[in-house]
């Protein structure tokens, strides 16, 4: 490369004037020292130099579009300092944006007098911008007479209040600070006249709540004395109302408990945090057993309101306690309404309703029965409407007739329906009941079948009294036909002849009893087996709905047993047992019939059966006792027993009402 | 001046146009910045800078060598800095300005220090003009009030200093007698370190555990305030952990010794546990440096011992508790692994796990703590954990769990991997119906200068200017108005 070329590239001007294209001069060629490269030798050789020198130049100083304003540092005072100190801080200059004009005091001109010097011109210094924010508590003012006058406490001297409440106004009533600060030490310099009694005194231990409470206390009493409490306003009244309210002792107290509280260990912390578990499971289901008691209540009538609330916050008005009397004062009113009512009814019919009311909730249950009274129905709620469904389920009835006997549960029908006035009638019932394969205690008592049951027993009740009343007779039959025998035995001779009793026999299978005319006892037992076999048809009848393929194996089991029990004697000795039973069992039905003053009509047919069991059973002292007692006592319908001579004609007659009751008890339940 | 410097900087910005022309707003982060030193003397170091920055400038060992002069012995050469100090130079001897409590020990050397602290990095003492510095005149008798006047280094900052929770009347009372007489400042104020380490994490209500070199100490602030009778301190601080070292290294088989970096020569690498071949360097004698000055040089290799191989048993339990797994915690600590350390001659070992569990595990429980003669073990109560329930039950109920959810760690002996999990753990086992909460920054910087950095934080804040005692009000009470006013 040539120096020219290197101009060239380097945009330099040429070394001389461009010389014409002439014919190239023959330079004279050199040659260095062989081995050296072109360009080494190119630098040796040629004048020009291979790179330019370009002058140093400074970067151009950039055009800013606006004044560039210099920083300075500012002096400036503070309005909150009493001292006047001043203080630099560096601002822009000219910028007086945050600062306000603060004149210069001589106080400040002595102060800073370095300062001063810099800003002779200036008249003026800006004030913090912070100054604004020096905000002090307001300390209670009182002279030394207010003192005396109001404010005297034997715990505290005057002495230790003010120290009290200077050391408060410092901390800006920080108590905590204040607590941890306070060390009054009393009286050094006591004054003169009171030599002898600073030096008795003795610092005592305050608390942060003696602290407090003595400050409340003063600061309360000063803001009174300065603004009247009439003329306070509300905030300050507020405030002069905490002060005045504050106690130390439930501070303390509170105090303790929070101590207690956060020195819990671990275990007792578990603790507390499964106890507060259970009571969050209790109360998410309180609800639920709420609702359930308020629904027993309102069943059971008792005030409304009461328990709906379950609480007292409703009479703490004087609103709520009025209302809560005139609740009650209605509520009295009903009671006695119920209680004339009641003395003035008689004792009505036996109420199928089982829980039936008492005089004093008869109002309340109306209510609830579906408003059959609306007179008695009170409280804002009024009557709750069942559906057809709900009566069934809680067993609402609607009866007629006027319901006796208390407030009962429904169960009880359960076992009552079982249970007649006597104890032997009970168990021939249970017998039946045994019989039939119907557990005496039902398995599944619902309403539906409890009512079947009853119904069940009932006609037990019925078959029980029309088979004793056909022995009876058939008794007294035999005793006829015997009188009869004789007489004509007397009138005919030795002769003697047997008669037929068809006629006055009730049952078609009486044939075959006849023949044992003397043994009534064998005879009953038969006549028992029988009535069981009519019960039975009876009870498939009813319950034909229910068991008819029971009813028809039942059938079949009745007709075996039928069979054994004219031939085997394991049956009679069953019997001979029941008969025993029975006789047992005739105390205490005597019991209870004494002390049963009403008396139905089934304890009438006592004696008579007693009768003639005693026929029979010679031996058995204590039913004889019994039957005469029960005689003597129904001497009424029977005046004519205690004679033997006509104690055909009254037992004739006895059977007579047993018919005509039992034919009118049968019609009264067809009825219902 | 730092400020003029970031002028520049703003006028350079500015003139680029890389950042915004007007100063963050000061109503956002309530700052007014006045130029105010921050001076915050330690056992171990003292730091200084100027209020508003985030770290101090200027960082120098509590510590100042003595040089005694053979002519006069009263008058020894003082000499102050990292770079003076650890030179091995004759007869050196060192001493520290502050008591083992953390307060000033020795007032003349201090305010030497401090001086030092602050002209060496911050400031620079004006330089007399010639004219007036009277040394030309003939009567010295002449000028030397203005002259005087005119020396002060911090004739132009307001000053904040710190001082420990339990720092007494007279030790106050002669802080501002240094800052105002010595050294001119126009204002001051003394403030605990406690609250200002709770304002660097931006709380005004903590417990401070302030865990220094001789002292740890913990301090309830309420409100920006320290509760004073509740403040409880102990020794059992970075330098007894440093004594622990020494105990473990001198009872094991065979003794590790010590040596410092200033006396080795040389020395070539040898296998863990062989013996150092180094070539050790000798002083003449009458020019060995005082044995002060080797124990100084000592605790400078256990400090880097410190922070590379002791570790804090971070539980469960304590290490000379069980385990749940059944067995001893010490068991336990045998399985996890050791770390090496090469001392300045080049004799190194892998330290067992256990021992560098072993070395700090006295500061949480004293049954572990080593001890002999010289070092007797510490009593129960001095204990980390003992000091904050101690503190806390002279605080008001209502105050407690507040401090526990706010504890505060500070210090550069805090900096004990696992420290801050361990604390955490003793408490919460001590208060388990509080929840326990600690703060603890995670940058080295924050933990070591936590008390300056809330100094800086206080200095610069504009609602600040109101608090300081002026050098008119000094004038006026006396040094008592400290008292009075720094709370």
């Amino acid at each position: 490369m040539m120096g020219s070329d290197a101009r060239d590239v380097l945009g330099l001007p040429s070394a001389g004037p461009p010389k014409p294209a002439t014919p190239k001069v023959q330079k004279p060629k050199v040659r260095g020292p062989t081995g050296m490269s072109r360009e080494v030798l190119d630098l040796k050789y040629e004048g020009a130099p291979p790179i330019s020198i370009v002058a140093p130049k400074f970067k151009e100083k950039p055009k800013l579009p606006f004044k560039p304003r210099p920083w300075e540092e500012t002096p400036f005072g503070n309005s909150a300092r009493k001292d006047g100190l001043i203080l630099r801080h560096w601002r822009r200059k000219g910028d007086v944006s945050n600062a306000a004009a603060l004149p210069v005091t001589p106080a400040d001109s002595n102060a800073a007098s370095e300062m001063e010097q810099d800003e002779k011109a200036a008249t003026t210094l800006s004030d913090s911008h912070w100054a604004k924010f020096n905000v002090k508590v307001d300390k209670p003012q009182y002279t030394d007479e207010q003192y005396e006058t109001h404010l005297k406490n034997d715990d505290w001297s005057k002495e230790e209040t003010d120290y009290l409440i200077d050391l408060a106004t410092d901390f800006d009533l920080r108590w905590i600070v204040i607590t941890d600060r306070y060390e009054y030490q009393p009286n050094q310099q006591p004054k003169e006249n009171e030599d002898s009694m600073a030096v008795t005194l003795q610092a005592k231990p305050r608390t942060q709540e003696d602290m407090k409470a003595r400050y409340y206390d003063v600061a309360a009493k000063s803001m009174v004395l300065h603004n009247p409490l009439s003329s306070m306003s509300s905030s300050e009244f507020d405030a002069h109302e905490k002060m005045t309210k504050y106690d130390p002792n439930q501070e303390r107290k509170r105090k303790m408990y929070a101590e207690q509280l956060m020195n819990r260990t671990d275990e007792e912390k578990y603790e507390e945090e499964m106890l507060l578990k259970e009571l969050s499971r209790i109360v998410l289901n309180q609800e639920k057993l709420f609702n359930e008691r308020k629904a027993l209540y309102d069943r059971l009538g008792t005030p409304p309101g009461a328990p709906q609330t379950h609480s007292t916050a409703m009479y703490q008005s004087s609103q709520g306690l009025t209302q809560l009397m005139q609740n009650l004062l209605t509520q009295n009113k009903n009671k006695e309404l119920e209680k004339k009512e009641k003395r003035r009814s008689a004792m009505g019919a036996e109420g199928d309703f089982p829980g039936g009311p008492s005089g004093m909730d008869r109002g309340q249950r109306h209510s609830i029965g579906g408003g059959l009274d609306k007179r008695f129905s009170f409280g804002q709620g009024g009557p709750r409407q069942l559906s057809a469904r709900e009566e069934q389920k809680y067993g609402v009835s609607h009866p007629n007739e006027r319901l006796t006997g208390g407030v009962q549960f429904r169960h009880e029908r359960i076992t009552k329906a079982g249970q007649a006035k006597s104890g032997v009638q009970t168990s021939r019932i249970g017998a039946a009941l045994t019989e039939l394969k119907i557990p005496q205690r039902l398995t599944m008592p619902t309403a539906k079948v409890v009512t079947e049951y009853e119904k069940l027993i009932e006609s037990i009740k019925t078959l029980l009294e029309v088979r004793k009343l056909s022995e009876k007779l058939d008794g007294e039959i035999k005793v006829w036909q015997a009188q009869k025998e004789q007489q004509e035995a007397k009138d005919r001779g030795e002769e003697v002849k047997e008669e037929e009793p068809s006629q006055t026999v009730e049952n078609e299978e009486e044939d075959e009893d006849t023949k044992e005319i003397d043994e009534q006892a064998e005879r009953r037992r038969k006549a028992e087996a029988e009535d069981d076999d009519e019960a039975e048809d009876d009870d498939e009848d009813e319950d034909e709905d229910d068991q008819n393929a029971e009813g028809k194996e039942e059938e079949k089991e009745d007709s075996d047993e039928e069979v054994s029990a004219k031939g085997s004697n394991k049956d009679e000795e069953e019997d001979a047992e029941v008969d025993e039973n029975f006789a047992g069992d005739q105390d205490d039905d005597d019991e209870e019939e004494e002390e049963e003053e009403g008396e139905d009509d089934e304890d009438e047919e006592m004696p008579d059966e007693a009768e003639a069991e005693a026929e029979v059973d010679a031996d058995n002292n204590d039913d004889n006792a019994d039957a005469n007692e029960e005689v003597e006592d129904d001497g009424a319908s029977s005046p004519a027993s205690a004679a033997p001579t006509t104690r055909g004609e009254g037992l004739r007659k006895r059977s007579a009402s047993v018919i005509s009751h039992v034919s009118n008890k049968s019609s009264k339940r067809q009825r219902r | 001046m730092f400020r003029s410097l970031i002028n520049t900087e703003l006028h350079s910005a500015m003139a680029t146009g890389q950042a915004s022309t007007k100063p963050p707003d000061a109503n956002e982060y309530g700052g007014d910045e006045i130029s105010a030193l921050v001076l915050d003397p330690g056992y171990s170091t003292t730091r200084a800078g100027f209020a508003g920055e985030d770290v101090p400038k200027s960082i120098v060992p509590s510590y100042y060598g003595l040089i005694p002069s053979e002519s006069t012995p009263k008058h020894a050469k003082k000499l102050f800095g990292d770079n003076s100090i650890n030179i091995p130079l004759p007869r050196i001897s060192i001493s520290n300005v502050m008591s083992k409590e953390g307060t000033v020990e020795d007032w003349d050397t201090a305010a030497n220090l401090w001086e030092y602290t602050i002209t060496s990095r911050l400031t620079n003492t004006k330089p007399t003009p010639l004219a007036s510095n009277g040394l030309n005149d003939p009567n010295e008798d002449i000028a030397m009030e203005g002259v005087e006047e005119q020396e002060k280094p911090l004739g132009e900052n307001p000053l904040l200093m710190t001082e420990t929770g339990w720092n007494a009347g007279k030790d106050r009372e002669k802080g501002i007698e240094v800052a105002m007489e010595n050294w001119g400042c126009p204002a001051f104020w003394l403030a605990r370190n406690g609250v200002l380490a709770a304002f660097a994490s931006g709380k005004p209500t903590a417990l401070v555990v302030d865990m220094g070199a001789s002292t740890i100490s913990v301090t309830p602030v309420h409100d920006g305030l320290i509760l004073k009778k509740a403040v409880t301190r102990s020794p059992l601080a970075g330098n007894f952990v440093s004594n622990q070292l020494r105990l473990l290294f001198a009872s094991s088989q065979p003794p590790i010794p010590i040596t410092p970096h200033y006396l080795i020569t040389s020395k070539t690498a040898v296998d863990a546990g062989a013996a150092a071949q180094a070539t050790y360097r000798t002083f003449a004698t009458g020019t060995e440096p005082h044995p002060s000055f080797r124990h100084f040089q000592e605790e400078r290799v256990l400090t880097e011992f410190k922070e590379s191989v002791v570790n804090v048993w971070t539980g469960p339990g304590r290490l000379g508790g069980h385990s749940p797994q059944g067995g001893t915690n010490m068991d336990v600590a045998k399985q996890h692994p050791g770390k090496p350390f090469e001392m300045p001659d080049g004799w190194n070992q892998m330290f067992p796990a256990i021992d560098r569990y072993r070395a700090i595990e006295g500061i949480f429980d004293h049954k572990m703590a080593l001890s002999d003669a010289n070092n007797p073990p510490p009593s129960p109560g001095q204990t980390i954990t003992a000091l904050i329930s101690s503190s806390l039950s002279q605080v008001d109920v209502d105050l407690r769990p507040h401090l526990l959810g706010n504890i505060v760690i500070t210090g550069a002996s805090s900096w004990y991997a696992g420290f801050t999990d361990r604390l955490q753990q003793e408490l919460q086992a001590a208060h388990p119906g509080v929840r326990v909460r600690m703060v603890a920054s995670g940058q080295m910087v924050e933990r070591k200068f936590g008390s300056w950095i809330g100094g800086s934080i206080l200095a610069s804040l504009g609602t600040f200017h109101q608090l300081w005692i002026s050098k008119k009000e000094y004038e006026e009470h006396g040094p008592g108005i400290v008292e009075k006013r720094c709370k």
